[in-house]
């Protein structure tokens, strides 16, 4: 079972998802959340992206090519589009704040992902994520999702997107 | 070791030998811009997939704690 707000699919109309390597893992643990983000893709008509540091994290460890090319089409088949990020020079604003606020966590892959819902922020993008911990206050949660795996474990994501207004006011604080 | 062009016939027990590597790997779709229209999929064939690459061990544990725990800790 996939708990989720009935709005959700309204919420989501046409927007962008960026998927986490989390989203990977549990969706091929369970089928419940795989058949669910068919589901929202076809109903939201929204597009899924991710970026290259968590398409490594999902590849890492393959013995063989062959173990590798299947874990590239299960992606190639759940995202839309790789987002590349080499874009980060550009916006030291956010890597000074990120570096100040977030400095607990050490994992460049959600700070890449971070980036991403920065840099795209005037556009209706969301990241899905079960690392609910990961980010600092001015990324708001705007809905939760609860899915089970096939084992029975129990795993919450959220969705978030950057608060511009938030974001200013931290940076203003941040750079006084 | 070494890595070299040349006859099969040549080569040593320690070259390395790459033919047409990057034909051989599942390409993505990179795009700088984001994409406007999901693709469709076959429903089925998605979640076989994700069903079999799930049943490997080796595939993202999920025994793991998130990053930020881990990072934390």
């Amino acid at each position: 079972m996939t708990i989720y707000h009935p709005e959700l699919f309204k919420q989501l109309l046409e927007s962008t998802i960026l998927l986490d390597t989390n989203v990977f893992s549990t969706a091929a643990r369970s089928l419940d959340l795989a058949s669910f983000l068919v589901l929202l893709r076809k109903e939201s008509n929204c597009v899924f992206a991710t970026i290259p540091s968590v398409i490594f994290e999902s590849t890492n460890g393959s013995s063989s090519l062959a173990t590798y090319n299947e874990r590239l089409k299960y992606i190639n088949n759940t995202v839309d589009a790789v987002i590349p990020t080499n874009f980060i020079d550009d916006i030291q604003d956010f890597q000074v704040l990120m570096a100040k606020l977030n400095g607990g966590n050490k994992a460049y892959t959600d700070f890449l992902l971070a980036a991403c819902l920065y840099k795209y922020r005037h556009t209706n993008i969301q990241l899905l994520t079960a690392d609910i911990k990961a980010f600092p206050p001015f990324f708001d949660r705007l809905s939760i999702i609860t899915t089970e795996q096939n084992s029975g474990h129990v795993v919450n994501f959220g969705l978030y997107h950057l608060n511009e207004s938030s974001y200013t006011k931290a940076l203003t604080k941040a750079l006084v | 070791m070494s890595i070299t062009i040349s006859p099969k016939s040549k080569l040593s027990k320690n070259d390395i030998i790459i033919h047409n590597f990057r034909k051989k790997v599942v390409k993505l779709n990179y795009s700088s811009k984001l994409p406007s229209k999901p693709k469709k999929i076959d429903e089925a064939s998605y979640l076989k997939l994700a069903e079999k690459v799930g049943k490997d061990p080796t595939f993202l544990n999920d025994n793991l704690p998130p990053r930020a725990i881990q990072t934390a800790s």
